[in-house]
């Protein structure tokens, strides 16, 4: 290993057991090497000849002053203490807004479910009407020629005809736009549902 | 050994070294373990405590194009020396008295 290496090792155990004054043993530590190093030591032997990392970090950590160790601990406990706290505060508050949020979330979900009817009511409106213009289409053309017979004018007739042509142009105008515009929609609706589920759930 | 009262020698066996004149970790190291065990890992933190207490101080020279760390006996330290002899002078004592008695319990 190299001094480089061994170095930035040490410092890196050293952080994870947070020692304070980690750059004044690095310091230390360099300055051994490089102390026997000009003792005639190869770097290689010079590293290999200090105690092992581990051991370092040992003493290091038994260094600690009596005062830093309890304000750990304390300060760990602590932590614990407020986690465990924080849990059953979430817990009394769930319990005791139940007539609070229970309403609220019920009210959501009617409200959530009331928009979907509507917009597929919406949807199936526009398209029946769309599919009665069609029947209406069908209905005048097959009706002309009984238009001619009955009333034997051609004016009546060409009404007829003339109506059925219009009201089919109109459902072919309108049929793929409809189509188009449902769809998209639908993606929306889609998306935003899956948002909400994702918001909620995760 | 106890580790505290191994602790205590040490501390006492730098600051006698310092007592000789000021001195850098490498050769503390050196001059110590000729008679006690010491590695650098375990001088360090003897280092630091007699800073903080101030019975050594630290200054920086170059050295070699680097910078090196010397340690200096203050007088903070030299009196921690001779009540460290005082206080070794009394258990002395009580060494000698507890071999006495065990022989003459034996006898």
């Amino acid at each position: 290993m190299t001094k480089e290496e061994f170095l930035k090792t040490l410092k890196s155990e050293l952080e994870k057991q947070s020692i304070s004054n980690i750059e004044s043993m690095i310091e230390y530590y360099d300055e051994m090497i490089c102390d026997r190093m000009e003792d005639g030591m190869s770097e290689e032997d010079a590293v290999s000849s200090m105690d092992s990392i581990a051991e370092i970090v040992h003493e290091a950590v038994l260094d600690k002053s009596v005062p830093a160790l309890v304000k750990e601990r304390v300060k760990k406990s602590r932590e614990r203490a407020e986690q465990n706290g924080h849990g059953w505060l979430w817990i009394t508050i769930a319990v005791l807004g139940f007539p609070v949020w229970f309403p609220l979330l019920l009210t959501a979900f009617i409200l959530a479910l009331t928009f979907f009817i509507v917009f597929w009511v919406l949807v199936a409106t526009l398209f029946i009407v769309i599919i009665s213009l069609g029947i209406a289409a069908v209905a005048c053309f097959v009706a002309t020629p009984f238009v001619f017979l009955g009333y034997l004018s051609y004016q009546s007739a060409l009404v007829s005809l003339g109506s059925a042509f219009l009201l089919a142009g109109i459902v072919v105008l309108l049929w793929k736009p409809c189509i188009n515009l449902f769809k998209k929609t639908g993606v929306l609706f889609g998306r935003f549902v899956m948002a909400c589920k994702r918001k909620i759930f995760g | 050994m106890d580790s505290q009262f191994r602790r205590g020698i040490l501390e006492a066996c730098v600051l006698a070294v310092l007592e000789r004149g000021e001195s850098y970790g490498y050769q503390l190291v050196k001059d110590i373990s000729e008679f006690i065990e010491i590695s650098e890992s375990t001088l360090y933190p003897i280092l630091k405590r007699l800073e903080q207490t101030e019975q050594l101080e630290v200054f920086s020279q170059e050295h070699n194009g680097r910078l090196r760390k010397y340690y200096r006996i203050t007088d903070a330290g030299r009196r921690k020396i001779s009540e460290l002899l005082d206080e070794w002078a009394e258990i002395i004592k009580v060494y000698q008295f507890i071999v006495k008695e065990r022989n003459e319990g034996n006898d």
